[in-house]
């Protein structure tokens, strides 16, 4: 799992790369967290290039989401792909990851 | 709980309901139509699809799905199993079993694999119904128990189901993924809604990314049964908390939920108000009357019966389904608690330290008897029974009955005989026979073979038997018995028989025998055995090669056995294997020859006499034991051991298979039990000697190989008396 930052504006882009599975959460949280601070006030993940995504991942995408408003950052996902989505719906929380306006 | 664990569970049910699936299969292609029958097969496709869902094993799901399918329709008796559908089961039933095997080996399934699934699927297409089957509609209706009006009832009325779940924290660190649940329950019906419980994600700092904090509420339409959706979660159920409402139920049933569960209570009850579990009035409604009341028990089950004070179903539907339910558990505490899987390997730990107790019991016998005092011998006699008993308590855990080992047979010859063009039956006799279960996996290679020469060799193509007068089906027979402390497993076949004439021919072609050398009958039988030696005149792709006769042969000395043939060109041939029923511990009896100590296995022992009060058969190594004349051997003699004075000595007489001779022994001691130690390499030659034992004194015993002792006996009076007719000989050789 790869993620890269990319920052515009007012909004900082990470873009995943791998695999959200279980067998790699711990390494993504550390990648993830890490200097935050300097994230713009707006955190879109580009999961576009996610390949499998399992609970674990889920999981760690609603941590993320409550972890970065706690610390008034608003995160949503910008792109995904089919199995990501799919994982989502069939939990139902891919509104919580819509875009707001 | 631990995923391999869980897997390794699923993969040995799996094999187990595979092989009862193809046992029911094989019935019913002998004209079994009983309905159980079709239940059992059904039961087995749709345990292991309900499993694999749970593993993520999605093409063994997607497959078993139409098999199930189709034998769901046989259930429910709108199509009937012919013999066409069968010769369709049984490979697809072979496909599981592959597909199952590919999992546990972590292989993909290739493509050849997925197409023969496919082609498979396609033959089973016209059992299916003509339009495209709903997931829903395979689940089984309450059908048989049901009466036909509120069997319609139950499946017009869509039933929401309100599960609520909160999983152990470790699940995904053990490989198991909610997902996998979802999609089986997915199998079951339609997941109208769901809602993720986060409330349980932690701070920062607190939060580890392994660890599951979610939970679930899901509302499931489905015709399933409880016990169904509950099977969703069987490998999770233990560390997790697990609530099934099912559907119509009174509201208290939620208000209870929603009480027993950790989260807000606002916030649960806006769930089932959003998943139009209850409407909002009621909620209110219910969560008002409760405070009000004193503080009931709350308890949750005992739903049925408030189905019916409420009137809200009838009651002989919850009756029935009751009863299914019932049925159901019934099943699983009769199939699944019965037996309890244990690794072999714990099984020999515990077998080995019984041995070594049964040591220590001979030698605190010992020790208590010197010191004489009463009590201490009451007390260790006690003791000894229980000894004895978990002794032989300890040994039937490893015994397996042999019908297992057998049933497989059918099978193969079923299929064989297909592919070879002729009509061969298997008949089964004594497969309640248990032996060692060690025993039984080695004993399954050897047994393959001779039962596949017997059909490729033995029997006769349809058109010779015709022609022979026999009946145009050959029959296989495999039998078991126990007989003397050894089981014995016969193969016989009603074929051409062995050409002994053609067998003597081809190995003296091959340099096996020289021209003019003479060979018993049965040493001549023994010549199959011997290495590259085969009569086939056409070598075909079953066997004939000349190659595994050796083998079998080898194998079955390994374990300590014999085998034996017995032929008629033109009536048949009988092979019978000898084996020990165990290798671990004997009962024996202690006796002296010189100043050593042996062990004769109890077993083989017929009676114990003084020589001296029998009749010596003039100038041979004979008594005349009641009229038959016994051969015997000293032991003394044998070993070279020296003399003890003063000794009258006793004679053993001693049994294996169908041949006796006589022990001399000088001294005879008693019953003990002992412990078998293989011998070391340097004396695994040795001729007589089967192995060593402690005694409880501490001194060494050398446990007789009476097998070959008997031999000897034999032998050494045939070289010395050729007053024998040869077909005497012959016949105790």
């Amino acid at each position: 799992m790869n993620i890269s930052r990319k920052k515009s504006k007012d909004t900082s882009t990470l873009i995943f790369e791998g695999d959200l599975t279980i067998y790699y959460v711990a390494q993504i949280k550390d990648e993830l967290f890490a200097d935050y601070e300097k994230l713009a006030d707006r955190v879109a993940f580009d999961l576009s290039s996610v390949g499998e995504i399992d609970t674990a991942g889920v999981q760690l995408l609603l941590f993320a989401k409550k972890f970065f408003s706690s610390v008034r950052r608003p995160l949503f996902i910008s792109k995904s792909n089919e199995s990501v989505e799919s994982v989502l719906t069939a939990l139902d929380v891919n509104t919580q990851f819509a875009i707001e306006s | 709980m631990n995923l391999d664990g869980a897997l390794q569970t699923f993969f040995a049910e799996a094999e187990d309901f595979l092989n009862s699936m193809e046992a029911a299969l094989l019935r019913m292609d002998e004209g079994d139509t009983d309905m159980e029958t079709i239940n059992e097969i059904f039961r087995a496709a749709h345990t292991i699809k309900g499993s694999a869902g749970l593993f993520g094993l999605n093409d063994i799901v997607s497959f078993t799905h139409i098999v199930e399918n189709v034998l769901d329709r046989a259930r429910d008796e709108k199509i009937v199993i012919s013999s066409d559908l069968l010769s369709i089961f049984l490979p697809c039933r072979d496909h599981i079993a592959v597909l199952v095997e590919n999992a546990r080996q972590e292989q993909e399934n290739d493509a050849a694999c997925l197409a023969q699934g496919k082609a498979l699927l396609d033959s089973l297409q016209p059992w299916l119904e003509a339009a495209p089957q709903q997931v829903a509609a395979n689940v089984p209706a309450a059908s048989v128990a049901t009466t036909h009006a509120s069997n319609s009832d139950v499946e017009t009325n869509h039933e929401a189901w309100h599960i609520s779940v909160r999983f152990g924290p470790d699940l995904l660190r053990n490989g198991m993924d909610p997902l996998s649940i979802l999609r089986y329950l997915r199998t079951l019906g339609e997941i109208s809604h769901i809602t993720t419980i986060t409330e349980h994600l932690p701070a920062f700092d607190d939060y580890d990314p392994e660890q599951l904090y979610l939970g679930f509420e899901i509302t499931l339409i489905s015709n399933a049964s409880q016990q169904q959706i509950e099977d969703a979660f069987m490998f999770v159920r233990e560390e997790s908390e697990l609530k099934i409402i099912p559907p119509r139920s009174n509201i208290e049933a939620y208000v209870n939920l929603i009480k027993s569960l950790p989260e807000n209570t606002q916030r649960l009850g806006e769930i089932l108000v959003k998943s139009h579990a209850i409407t909002f009035q009621e909620l209110e409604a219910a969560l008002a009357t409760q405070k009000s009341q004193a503080k009931s028990s709350g308890a949750v089950g005992m739903l049925g019966n408030i189905l019916i004070e409420e009137q809200s179903v009838p009651a002989e539907i919850v009756n029935a389904a009751l009863d299914k339910q019932k049925k159901v558990s019934e099943k699983k505490t009769s199939g699944e608690n019965r037996f309890i899987r244990v690794d072999a390997e714990r099984l020999d730990i515990l077998i080995n330290l019984i041995g070594e107790l049964v040591i220590n019991r001979q030698r605190v016998d010992l020790l208590s008897s010197k010191m004489g005092n009463p009590t201490l011998i009451e007390a260790v006699t006690s003791m000894g029974n229980f000894t004895e008993a978990i002794r032989d308590a300890a040994l039937t855990l490893r015994m397996v009955p042999i019908g297992d080992t057998f049933q497989k047979f059918k099978r193969v010859v079923r299929d064989t005989a297909k592919s070879i063009g002729k009509e061969i039956e298997l008949e089964i006799e004594g497969a309640e026979t248990e032996l060692d279960r060690s025993m039984v996996e080695k004993l399954n290679d050897p047994l393959m073979h001779i039962v596949r020469n017997a059909m490729d060799h033995g029997i006769e193509a349809i058109a010779v038997r015709q022609e022979r007068g026999k009946s145009s089906s050959g029959t296989i027979k495999l039998t078991a018995r126990h007989d003397a402390g050894n089981i014995v497993i016969g193969i016989h076949d009603d074929g051409g028989g062995l050409d002994i004439e053609r067998i003597r021919k081809k190995a003296i072609a091959n340099g096996i025998l020289e021209e003019g050398e003479h060979l018993t009958r049965q040493e001549l039988f023994q010549l199959i055995f011997h290495p590259g030696l085969s009569t086939a005149e056409q070598v075909t792709n079953l066997s004939g090669r000349g190659v595994g006769m050796d083998v079998v042969k080898r194998n079955i000395e390994e374990l300590q056995g014999g085998i034996e043939i017995e032929s008629e060109v033109g009536v048949g041939t009988s092979f019978s294997i000898r084996l020990p029923l165990t290798l671990a511990i004997i009962d024996g009896f202690h006796v002296t020859a010189g100043h050593i100590d042996f062990i004769v296995p109890q077993n083989t022992i017929l009676e114990c006499v003084d020589l001296n009060s029998l009749m010596h058969v003039q100038g041979q190594n004979c008594v005349n034991l009641r009229g038959e004349q016994v051969p015997y051997i000293r032991l003394r003699e044998i070993f070279s051991l020296e003399p003890k004075d003063h000794s009258r000595e006793k004679i053993v007489v001693v049994q294996f298979g169908e041949k006796r001779a006589g022990i001399v022994v000088d001294e005879l001691h008693g019953e003990i039990q002992t412990v078998v130690k293989p011998m070391g390499p340097i004396f695994q030659a040795l001729k007589g000697i089967g192995g060593s034992s402690l005694l409880g004194t501490g001194a060494v015993s050398l446990i007789l190989d009476v097998q070959q002792l008997i031999g000897f006996a034999i032998n050494r009076e045939h070289l010395r008396n050729n007053a024998f007719s040869v077909s005497a000989q012959e016949q105790e050789q």
